[in-house]
């Protein structure tokens, strides 16, 4: 699975994807195990941590409070923002709100497709059996490493409805 | 007289040597000896209700603030001593886990679900830097090992 449909799956299980590319990644579900497997993990880390996501509440409208950024950076003298069609913006644009949560995700979830043994920055982790997946990170402000176990065939992981 | 100099040389060497072997297997073994662990089993519930289990100490139920869990109850608590060998510790019916000591701060646990070996996880553990191994319970709770050098 390539790195865009990572993104995708976690944008899937956000609800943030529309039309086609929530039928292609539905229909990946029903063939590509890895797919399946790591859209349990995100689940599982979406469903035992809180406050992974806060949802900041603005004072004013969305659009005043993006148009104060943009005047910021007009003022500061790097001009208005350029309005040409980069074929990365609307890709960018419709992943942008999820895209920082779901690479810290994807590089915790990377760990659990390894079946050898998992060494990530301060330790090791070591385990037989496909059925239990582990989840490895750390807090550096509680200075704490998290080694959370789950069970891979606990959740119905085919299930296409996004939370 | 030359080759008397370096015959005494090299014998004071050879007991010197010796000496500075002793003494650094001394030092280690007071090193692994003077190791501390303090464990913890947490149970994690979002359950209102009240419960057998003494609450977590404040400072640690903070430490998992990041998990979804509003109440944290310590199920058992133990301290280990540690020398060399590795220690099997019952935390549980269900819940074994063995811990050796790697060097001075690095240790090696091996977990135990109902006997089975789950997990063998090797880490970096001080007084400040602690290992929490924690899973999913049934009803929507969850269960934590946390691990700290006391």
């Amino acid at each position: 699975m390539n790195e865009e449909n990572k993104i995708k799956l976690q944008a899937y299980l956000d609800g943030e994807l529309s039309g086609r590319d929530e039928r292609e990644i539905s229909e990946l579900l029903t063939t590509d195990h890895q797919a399946q497997l790591l859209l349990a993990e995100l689940r599982m880390v979406k469903s035992a941590l809180h406050g992974g996501e806060p949802e900041l509440k603005l004072p004013e409208t969305r659009e005043f409070y993006w148009s104060k950024i943009q005047k910021e950076i007009e003022r500061a003298g790097q001009g208005p923002v350029s309005q040409s069609n980069s074929w990365w913006k609307p890709v960018y644009a419709r992943f942008a709100g999820g895209l920082a949560a779901a690479c810290g995700v994807l590089v915790i979830s990377f760990i659990a497709f390894n079946n050898g043994p998992t060494k990530y920055a301060a330790g090791e982790v070591e385990g037989s059996g496909d059925e239990m997946g582990v989840i490895t990170f750390r807090s550096d402000a509680e200075r704490m490493t998290v080694v959370y176990l789950f069970d891979r065939e606990a959740d119905d992981i085919v299930d296409s409805s996004a939370d | 007289m030359m080759k008397m100099f370096q015959n005494s040389a090299s014998k004071a060497f050879t007991w010197l040597s010796c000496f500075v072997l002793m003494a650094s297997a001394g030092a280690t073994q007071v090193s692994a000896a003077d190791s501390k662990l303090e464990v913890h089993l947490v149970w994690g519930t979002n359950d209102e209700g009240t419960s057998k289990h003494k609450s977590l100490e404040p400072l640690l139920a903070k430490k998992l603030g990041m998990f979804k869990w509003k109440k944290y109850y310590t199920v058992n608590r133990k301290e280990i001593a540690l020398d060399q060998d590795p220690q099997k510790i019952s935390l549980s019916k269900k819940c074994d886990i063995k811990v050796k000591q790697l060097d001075e701060h690095r240790y090696e646990i091996n977990v135990y679900g109902e006997g089975k070996h789950v997990r063998k996880i090797t880490e970096k553990i001080t007084k400040e830097d602690s290992l929490v191994i924690a899973g999913d319970d049934k009803n929507d709770c969850a269960w934590f090992i946390l691990i700290r050098e006391f």
